[in-house]
């Protein structure tokens, strides 16, 4: 028998019906990655796997066994032998998903002693054990850490020691990447990779990353509207898909090795950063966000900002539009030094839902640098952001409609027009697409690209994500604890980085053909090992 | 120095602050705002001579921050007075002199203190217990007929005065059932019986009331954690769901309670006025309504002093004991 | 009912301060002649042990002294609030420092015993019932301030207050456009919970006889003399400890109310509940 085998599978929430007839296998020691967008019904099938809708009100149809568990007809006995014993799960975000007030160690200890007869010093001793074996150094100290004395990485380590504390047939991995930056995620995936090698146990991984799926599956599962699109080999899928939303969907993906096109840049410098540097806090424990930064923006061009997280690209991404003041250095639009904000550098914010305000119609939100300019005619008013709401893709009658009536990707849209209204010849864009689905992703950068081209804006482009950066932009800054690390055109710093930092940054990007994903393992183990 | 010290050490000298503009604004609304504060100090049935006798005792001819320094001085160091009579030393923390009464403001508080502890003690305990468990039960019977009927209680508990529940239970208990005596207050050293029996109506009405906030504490917190991502990691893991409450869920409401209890046993510390007044318990409170019924200036100031003190102290340490349970706070 | 307190007076024929000496009983030391409390055609509710004064005339008046002190308190407390909160959310770093330290102080004011003291050195001239409003009001501010403040600062933070900066707004155009209709909900919802509060500190402060003073007639003080009485004529305590207990919970359950409707995450509860319930009938 198989490790799991899922027949016709349904869930049901209500009326939505989030799974819908999904069926699938997995043979011991096999690894499957279930790929999906928001709401494609991945995550449900992955609860469904450990009988987690179990009196939740959910509806489950169809069969599943897991480990020669029938996990619909189980008992609260045999569903809470197959939960962490024979398969364990890992969550996304490793520091809500442990108890906040318990040692790591022996949050391990007791998921142990539930599954084992151990006495409590058996267990502590199996909690240290699997610790060391995810690669936590000093194991038996940080046993004894709580939760959030670790760091992102090292939680999520610490999850999957706690999913190996059993010795389970299959580990679930619930988007356990996603949280990380990329150099983190690139060493869990290595982790998992090492960890399947070591014990034999099969994987089901769970993503909406298509490249961290091509690193560390052997079959891919592709899923829309709770349906299967395509399953197969990840070569076969992802090297020659038969369906059309794969295409689609792989199509949209990013790719961190094909540069831009069409590009206008000039050489018109139009806003000019020089010095600067920001602190937050003060006295002894004044901490520098940005540090003696200098950049130039010229007409027409996209300049990319790329960095992980706590780098200082947003912090530099609010100075740059006047929200900030630095605490040294200027900024410079169009050779004058300029403090404050400036109607005519604007910025798109990341979260499109907070971005917005509730409680106004996006009619009267992208009318808004309109009044403040001082126009006073409705009419005039009414006519200019109706001409902006069908410039970003929407309809004019959308004005009186609220931001939560919106999908993220049409709120972002509203975003732009908002900036747009201004007439700014400067937007920064603070990772405008990093809350959205692939495929919406894909159609932002592109109405960003078109904007470009007709209004000859200058865009900053302020992303984690390197393969969208180069995507967009001509020309790239690297930002580490807030210094620019390496700066220049961005094929030149893409195809020969300078700096070690860049370098293990580009490393890690996950990639969509397996047998390079396999080969670049290899190289970061060398860099490791080294 | 650890982190936690530093944070401990932080919020106590932030509540010796608070103390200190406390009595500043304290002694500027009794001692300086008022017309004739000696005539206040010395009582209504004073003589002239006696007022004036007063007046040199205040320093009242001095500037008001000689005044106050000498207020100060009294506070901390202890200082000599004259009582009308003569002349006594007041030792630190010394807080005037009652001349109605011819004893000192401190020993005169001193002496209240044990009642007022003997009935803010019992009641945290049963309001505790009872907030808890009600709290509990509520969060265990989420969306059934239980939860309704504990919400609505805990609502009325939470709303109404604490005399109205008193009279409510003093009708119920002594009037018409007569199980229990009409209370007077017992000293535990005298007979811990009779302390104990005489107390049972104050407790429960202090205890009905304040349960009602500790139970939709627990409830509220027990919801909460419940429906967090770690929870969820715990029933993916086989735990039961009887060390999941009792482990897991439980052990995020301790930090609020903890902090809670603080604030609220200071809080009794003089505040329980309503309580001691209606039950006749010679506490601190029972005493502020008396001495402002006689115009005792000198008590009253003294009791609103040393009532702010319970509550800053408190409120110092209940932030304290919050960190204690939540380590995460000391990093905020 | 306050507000029509002479007029239900009128309706019943008697004068809340009138006194009936044939009404009670001298010789068994004024208590109440007839069945509880003397209710009768004449006097609905009875009459006041030792006195006679009509009970249902002085419970309409005192509804309006219990009612009219909470409410103009929570007015005095909520402006304050209000005020104070928003300044130091939208101030500068020294005036948010000096304001919310204030507030703190407030804060820990154990704000009874010094309402109690405070009432104890005003000069008795001074009319009672303001003097209650804006003792009450100027103390009970602390808890209105911290939260907007809060709230302010919460607010200050999100996108949309930044893009509507660099759209040019001003700090006015911004505090009225999107900072005070969110702030609206959580100051109605702490708001609703204040009046009951407010109602029954003026009921304990005359309960004390510390507030509002006799011959006036307020629920608390009413309670206060009726509990003298208690052996006697029990009817006499219960009808204004039970007004009070009526009205507290009447308020505290509408802002309990307000509470629920205007939190989004517990109006999507009731709507998930009522949701299931019709899904379970289907």
């Amino acid at each position: 028998m198989s490790l799991v085998e899922v027949t016709d599978l349904t869930v049901e929430f209500g009326s939505l019906r989030a799974v819908d007839g999904l069926s699938f296998r997995l043979e011991r020691g096999a690894a499957l990655a279930l790929v999906g967008e928001s709401g494609s019904g991945k995550s449900t099938v992955a609860s469904a796997l450990l009988g987690l809708h179990h009196g939740t009100g959910a509806r489950v149809g169809g069969s599943v066994h897991v480990a020669g568990t029938d996990v619909q007809g189980a008992s609260d006995e045999e569903l809470r032998r197959l939960r962490g014993g024979k398969a364990a799960m890992v969550f996304q975000d490793p520091l809500s998903s442990l108890d906040p007030y318990y040692a790591i160690g022996d949050q391990i200890a007791e998921v142990y002693r539930v599954h084992t007869r151990a006495s409590r010093r058996a267990a502590r001793a199996r909690a240290v054990e699997v610790l060391e074996q995810v690669g936590i150094p000093d194991a038996r100290r940080r046993a004894r850490s709580r939760p959030h004395e670790f760091s992102g990485g090292m939680r999520q380590r610490a999850l999957i020691a706690m999913a190996l504390a059993c010795e389970p047939d299959l580990l679930i991995a619930d988007e356990p990447t996603t949280a990380l930056d990329v150099t983190v995620q690139a060493q869990i995936l290595d982790l998992l990779h090492t960890l399947r090698e070591e014990t034999g146990m099969g994987l089901l991984l769970v993503t909406h990353d298509v490249g961290v799926a091509a690193e560390s599956v052997d079959e891919v599962l592709v899923m829309r509207h709770g349906r299967v699109v395509e399953h197969g080999r990840v070569s076969a899928v992802l090297g020659s898909p038969s369906h059309a939303y794969t295409r689609e969907l792989l199509g949209a993906v990013p790719r961190v090795d094909v540069p831009r096109t069409g590009s206008q840049a000039t050489d018109e410098v139009v806003l000019e950063a020089t010095g600067v540097r920001r602190e937050f806090g003060r006295g002894k424990r004044a901490l520098a966000a940005v540090d003696d930064v200098s950049l130039t923006i010229r007409r027409g061009e996209t300049l990319g900002i790329v960095g992980e997280s706590g780098s200082g690209k947003t912090t530099l991404g609010r100075m740059l539009v006047g929200l900030l003041e630095p605490t040294a250095g200027a900024i410079r639009y169009e050779g004058q030094a300029h403090t404050g904000v400036n109607p005519a550098v604007q910025m798109v914010f990341q979260d499109p839902v907070s971005s917005l305000n509730p409680r106004r119609s996006v009619g009267e939100s992208i009318a808004d640098p309109l009044r403040a300019r001082g126009e006073r005619d409705e009419g005039r008013i009414r006519r200019r952001v109706t001409e902006l709401l069908e410039r970003v893709g929407l309809e004019g009658a959308h004005y009186g409609r609220y931001p939560h009536e919106f999908s993220g990707g049409q709120r972002q849209r509203v975003g732009i027009a908002r900036a747009l209204a201004a007439d700014p010849h400067v937007i920064v864009c603070d990772e405008p697409v990093s809350a959205l689905d692939v495929t919406t992703q894909a159609q932002v950068v592109a109405l960003l690209g078109e904007l470009q081209k007709e209004l000859g804006l200058a865009l900053v482009f302020v992303a984690h994500d390197l393969a969208v950066v180069r995507q967009v932009s001509d020309r790239v800054a690297v930002m580490r604890k807030g210094r620019v690390v390496e700066e220049g055109p961005a094929d030149e710093v893409y195809d020969s980085p300078q700096d070690p930092y860049t370098k293990q940054l580009l490393a890690a990007v996950p990639a969509l053909d397996p047998e390079v994903a396999a080969r670049r393992r290899a190289a970061r183990r060398e860099l490791a090992a080294a | 120095m650890t982190l936690f010290a530093r944070f401990a050490l932080r919020r106590l000298l932030g509540a010796l602050l608070v103390l200190l503009v406390l009595s500043i604004v304290i002694y500027a609304l009794f001692y300086v705002l008022p017309g004739d504060p000696a005539r206040l100090a010395c009582g209504p049935k004073c003589t002239t001579a006696q007022v004036d006798q007063v007046r040199a005792q205040l320093g009242l001819g001095h500037p008001v921050y000689v005044q106050y320094a000498h207020f100060l001085q009294g506070l901390f160091a202890g200082t000599d007075i004259s009582t009308g009579v003569g002349t006594e030393h007041c030792g630190a923390p010394c807080l005037g002199f009652s001349y109605q009464n011819g004893e000192q403001v401190t020993s005169l508080l001193a002496q209240r203190l044990p009642a007022t502890a003997s009935l803010a003690l019992g009641a945290m305990v049963l309001w505790l217990i009872l907030g808890i468990a009600t709290g509990l039960l509520s969060a265990l019977r989420h969306g059934g007929l239980t939860e309704r009927v504990l919400t609505a209680l805990t609502l009325a508990g939470n709303a109404v005065p604490v005399f109205i529940i008193g009279i409510l239970l003093m009708l119920l208990f002594v009037s018409v059932l007569g199980w229990l005596p009409f209370p007077s207050y017992v000293p535990l050293t005298d007979d811990p019986e009779q302390w104990a029996w005489n107390l049972v109506l104050p407790w429960l009405s202090l205890a009905i009331l304040e349960s009602a906030k500790y139970s939709r504490l627990t409830r509220s917190s027990l919801l909460e954690t419940l429906a967090e991502d770690h929870v969820r990691t715990f029933r993916a893991y086989g735990v039961r769901e009887r060390s999941i409450i009792g482990r897991h869920a439980l052990r995020g409401a301790v930090p609020p309670i903890i902090a809670l209890s603080a604030l609220d046993l200071g809080t009794m510390f003089g505040s329980a006025v309503l309580t001691e007044s209606l039950f006749g318990i010679p506490g601190l409170g029972k005493s502020l309504v008396d001495s402002v019924r006689t115009e005792d200036l000198p008590v009253v100031v003294g009791l609103v002093l040393v009532t702010g003190f319970f509550v800053v102290l408190a409120n110092a340490v209940a932030d304290v004991l919050y960190a204690v349970a939540d380590r995460r706070v000391v990093l905020a | 009912m306050a507000l029509a307190a002479p007029l239900l007076a009128a309706l019943e024929g008697q004068d809340p301060d009138a006194y009936h000496a044939d009404a009670v009983d001298s010789a068994l030391g004024g208590v109440p002649l007839g069945s509880f409390g003397g209710i009768g055609a004449d006097h609905w509710l009875g009459v006041e042990p030792g006195t006679g004064r009509d009970l249902f005339a002085r419970l309409v008046y005192g509804a309006r002294i219990s009612l009219g002190v909470g409410l103009a308190a929570t007015v005095v407390q909520v402006v304050l609030g209000v005020g104070v909160g928003l300044a130091a959310g939208l101030g500068n770093r020294f005036l948010d420092n000096l304001l919310s330290r204030t507030t703190d102080v407030m804060l820990a004011l154990p704000s009874l015993v010094f309402a109690i003291a405070l009432l104890a050195i005003v000069p008795a001239g001074f009319p009672r019932p303001v003097l209650l409003v804006l003792v009450l009001g100027l103390l009970g501010w602390g808890g209105t301030s911290r939260i907007v403040r809060a709230q302010t600062l919460t607010l200050k933070s999100l996108d949309y207050v930044a893009a509507a900066r660099l759209g040019g707004a001003g700090r006015w155009r911004i505090a009225r456009r999107e900072l005070l209709p969110s702030l609206a909900a959580p100051v109605a919802t702490y708001t609703a919970l204040l009046v009951p509060s407010n109602i029954a500190s003026e009921a304990g402060l005359s309960f004390l006889g510390i507030g509002v003073k006799p011959p006036t007639p307020s629920w608390g003080q009413m309670l206060s003399t009726a509990t003298t009485w208690y052996e006697a004529d029990p009817a006499y305590v219960l009808l204004p400890a039970g007004l009070i207990f009526v009205t507290v919970f009447a308020f505290t359950t509408l802002g309990d109310g307000v509470r629920t409707a205007l939190d989004p995450r517990a109006a999507s509860r009731v709507r998930g509940r009522a949701r299931r319930r019709k899904e379970a009938r289907a």
